[in-house]
């Protein structure tokens, strides 16, 4: 209950509403403690609906046990004691690690219901989550979450198996004791109370609006007969939601009869919506790795369905669809989308299809390859070029072995593409895409021209011209031309792209940030500052609106703002935005993630230019570090690193080390590169200036 | 029967030192607010008797030192400051940053009055005089329960606490309806003459 905002100041025992309020609040009484057999030192710890729960302590079994003494009214008929009297018995049989065990039932000395459980020293699920909720570290908590909402199931689906029934299920009834594991309470509890006693009882005690957030449909429905184990589903489903989205589904702060209504018609946003709307702190990169924030929302929603037969037909099957998120395995509540369409293709066609699946996991990724399957991630471009810049961007298409291997596979796929899609447009379409965009990485414009080509006609032909699908294709094209260096085509595309995402999706979608800053990027590459900049300022704003300030894409929106802001020779704006998007890198990626070492050169680069070497230099060492770790040591890409590095030493006149590394990656460079490579130029002018600086000119003659 | 000492005579006892009675029931008069404090302060149950501990033990240091003078600090601020002090150094102790020896420094400092920028936390603060005043209303139900019968108390917690119809009420003790409204209003009278004395005395 909310704290009471007015002041009562000191005088407040003299107001008799206030005196009432505090005694309310309290649950202080004025009569004597119960008295039950048997047991000593009855302490009262909650009051709820239905009673009224105390620790006590039995004399002969020397336990601790929790006692529940029910009110009067809630067992006011024969019918409902007896009814009591069957259910505690019955749960007093369910014997399960995370179910509150029962021990015996009887009446108190002045003639109350009463019955006696193991005592759990911990607090309620509501009070975890709150706290959890004010805590720093609630991310890192998100998995522990789960796997707590997975255990809770357990315990619940237990139940099921022995005909029990929870029918109030809800954060309160669920204690989580001191290692963090759940004690469901109050199974079957809710049938025996007459319903208006019910009714009456929890709205006096002001608990009522709490608990029918959790009740189902069918439950605020009033109709008794269509309980079931499924009410227990949609239960948990409110459980689950809360844990993701951070509230309930449906807010509770609204007359009775809009809760009501919500419940019983109103579809609830998805959690992962409503986390970002409260400006929750991002997932850490651990879990967003691993699972997929739209599958935890796809189980929630299922697990919500109005209609029982649309949701988890067990509170089994909807633990066993948490697991496999929580794995990163696919879900059976997208069964009957592209993923069923795609696994009876390989029932279908068993040859191809091992192709297919030695594509799938040898060029995409495991995730990537999800997403194709599923057809519904906006994000699937996204992840290609992620999954190309964590392992084989930063190789570079010269690197030994693994791009050829690479090619070829690609090579076959396509070949056999045609005949292992027929029929399925929308996957041919997605992996001509994926293969395209993959021959484009590898700068085999002409494969990847075709594929994409192709990929473009089956979706205009699928969805007509004006869709997002055809958008997307038109831009993984316009960054082909991009790349081909047909500059005037790629931006006569990206435009075409952009205004079609903004007729489709509205103007601050993250689609159209994305085509933002392809943009930008394309400015950029064109030296054509002034045209880049507002580009990057758009995508920016909409991705912070959309991600809030830490996340990956608004990082490297900073970051190539960054170096935007060097070339216009804003220093100190450069230097505050390559520290803001690295630290923003560091947070939220792998720790050698390549996009570090990218703004760990460029801030190192930047505080070299400005006379700031000291500082520079930790930077570029970390930076030597993380791509050490990435390639292998004698790759130019380390070299380039160390050639940076090596300039450093030279300005802080540490000439030795400066010798080092120059000559040992202007080695590597020359090699791998070539000698008119600019890497190489750049490499040697570095040499020239430090046997200048350190006063060695025959040395620098030999370079110039 | 209890016998219950004044908030200053057991304070007296406490500030005179070595008295296991005093100190027993000083655990308790305010160990229940202690622990209530302490979980609305978000500790697990566990660590909110550890704090009613420590709180005591942090009290019996720096007790003799306390003089009970009402015109100088109230027994409530100085008590809130440990118990503070000792939540926050729990956490802080829990993360192997704190020593006991510290908060017996803290504490130190409270009893002279020095309850430094800790007691400033607002929220801390409202807790704090909602628990107070939670305290109060049980020391004073005490008495009630020495004072009133049991039909009249009985009604008092049905008809003015669970707000339970007064008619159903007087029919399930009973007692007239009359009765039941007396019986509200007498006990509330006599809960308001209590806390103000209790209040009084806690200077």
């Amino acid at each position: 209950m909310a704290e009471s905002s007015t002041d009562l100041g000191s005088g407040w025992y003299h107001h008799p509403d206030a005196l009432l309020n505090e005694l309310q609040r309290g649950g202080v009484k004025s009569s004597r403690r119960p008295v039950v057999n048997g047991y000593e030192n009855l302490r009262e710890i909650a009051s709820g609906g239905q009673g009224e729960v105390y620790e006590a302590f039995h004399a002969s079994l020397k336990r601790r046990v929790a006692i529940k003494i029910l009110r009067d009214r809630i067992l006011a008929s024969e019918a409902s004691r007896l009814r009591f009297e069957r259910e505690v018995d019955l749960v007093a049989g369910l014997q399960h690690p995370n179910i509150v065990r029962v021990y015996d039932r009887g009446l108190t000395s002045d003639g109350k219901h009463y019955f006696s459980m193991e005592y759990i020293d911990g607090q309620s699920l509501s009070d975890y989550l709150s706290h959890v909720e004010t805590s720093e570290r609630k991310y890192a908590d998100a998995e522990n979450h789960l796997q707590l909402f997975a255990a809770i199931c357990d315990a619940v689906s237990f139940a099921h198996q022995k005909g029990v029934v929870h029918r109030d299920l809800n954060p309160n009834n669920i204690l989580i004791d001191a290692d963090g594991n759940p004690h469901v309470v109050d199974f079957g509890l809710a049938k025996i109370a007459e319903p208006h006693a019910t009714e009456t009882a929890v709205t006096v005690t002001g608990e009522f609006m709490g608990t029918l957030a959790y009740a189902s449909p069918e439950q605020v429905a009033g109709d008794p007969l269509q309980i079931d184990i499924r009410t227990d589903v949609y239960s948990l489903g409110v459980i689950l939601y809360e844990m993701l989205a951070g509230r309930k589904p449906f807010s509770t702060s609204t007359p009775m009869a809009d809760l009501i209504r919500a419940i019983t018609e109103a579809e609830p946003e998805p959690p992962s919506r409503v986390r970002r709307q409260t400006q929750m702190p991002r997932r850490n990169r651990k879990t967003s790795k691993r699972w997929s924030i739209s599958d935890l929302d796809t189980i929630a929603l299922k697990a919500l369905a109005k209609n029982p037969d649309r949701r988890y037909q067990s509170v089994a099957a909807l633990r066993e669809d948490v697991i496999r998120a929580l794995s990163g395995l696919p879900i059976e509540a997208k069964r009957d989308s592209a993923w069923y369409l795609f696994k009876k293709l390989l029932q279908r066609r068993k040859a191809t299809a091992a192709i297919i699946v030695a594509f799938i996991v040898l060029v995409i990724g495991f995730n990537v390859a999800l997403s194709v399957m599923y057809q519904q991630q906006a994000s699937k471009e996204k992840r290609i070029r992620i999954f190309w810049e964590d392992t084989l961007g930063s190789v570079g298409p010269p690197a030994a072995g693994r791009d050829v291997t690479m090619t070829e596979v690609l090579d076959e796929t396509e070949h056999w593409i045609e005949i292992a899609t027929s029929g399925e447009p929308l996957l041919e379409g997605s992996l001509r895409n994926t293969i395209g965009n993959s021959y484009r990485c590898l700068d085999r414009f002409d494969k990847a021209e075709k594929q994409l080509r192709l990929a473009l006609e089956t979706r205009r032909e699928h969805f007509g011209d004006e869709h997002v699908e055809v958008a997307q294709s038109l831009n993984l094209l316009a960054l082909l031309r991009r790349d081909q260096g047909d500059y005037e085509e790629a931006n006569r595309l990206f435009k075409q792209v952009l205004s079609m995402r903004r007729r489709l999706l509205g103007e601050d979608h993250l689609d159209v940030a994305q085509v933002l800053q392809n943009m930008a990027v394309s400015a950029f590459q064109q030296n054509r500052l002034k045209e880049a900049e507002p580009l990057f300022r758009e995508a920016l704003a909409i991705r912070l609106k959309h991600r809030g300030d830490r996340h990956p894409d608004v990082a490297m929106c900073q970051y190539q703002l960054a170096k935007l802001s060097e070339q216009q020779g804003n220093h100190e704006a450069a230097d505050q935005l390559h520290v803001i998007a690295l630290d923003t890198r560091r947070a939220m990626l792998h720790p050698e993630h390549p996009d570090i070492a990218r703004s760990l050169a460029a801030l190192g680069g930047l505080l070299m230019r400005t006379d700031k070497s000291n500082l520079a230099e930790p930077y570029l060492r970390e930076c030597v570090g993380i791509m050490t770790q990435i390639v292998s040591e004698d790759h130019w890409k380390v070299a380039e690193a160390e050639s940076a590095l090596g300039e450093c030493m030279t300005a802080m006149e540490r000439y030795d080390e400066a010798e080092t590394l120059l000559i040992r990656s202007h080695a590597v460079i020359e090699t791998t590169r070539g000698p008119h490579d600019e890497l190489a130029r750049q490499s040697v002018g570095r040499l020239i200036r430090l046997y200048d600086a350190w006063g060695k000119p025959a040395l620098a003659e030999r370079y110039r | 029967m209890i016998t219950q000492s004044t908030h200053a005579t057991l304070l007296k006892r406490l500030s005179a030192g070595e008295d296991p009675a005093a100190w027993r029931e000083f655990c308790d008069r305010y160990g229940e607010l202690i622990r209530g404090f302490a979980r609305r302060q978000r500790l697990q149950p566990s660590d909110c008797d550890d704090v009613v501990q420590d709180t005591l033990l942090a009290l019996t240091k720096s007790m003799p030192k306390f003089r009970y003078e009402p015109e100088k600090g109230k027994f409530r601020s100085y008590l809130k400051t440990v118990v503070l002090h000792v939540i926050f150094q729990r956490s802080r102790q829990k993360q192997g940053e704190v020593s006991l020896g510290e908060i017996e420094a803290a504490v130190g400092r409270a009893a002279d009055g020095d309850f430094g920028d800790i007691s400033a936390n607002p929220e801390a603060e409202a807790h704090w005089e909602a628990e107070w005043r939670q305290y109060h209303l049980r020391m004073a139900m005490r008495t009630i329960e020495m004072e009133f019968n049991e039909k009249d108390r009985e009604a008092f917690d049905a008809y003015a606490v669970a707000g339970q119809d007064a008619r159903e009420t007087a029919a399930s003790l009973g007692l007239s309806v009359d009765q039941v409204y007396q019986a509200k209003s007498r006990i509330l009278k006599r809960l308001e003459q209590l806390v103000e004395q209790q209040v009084r005395e806690e200077g």
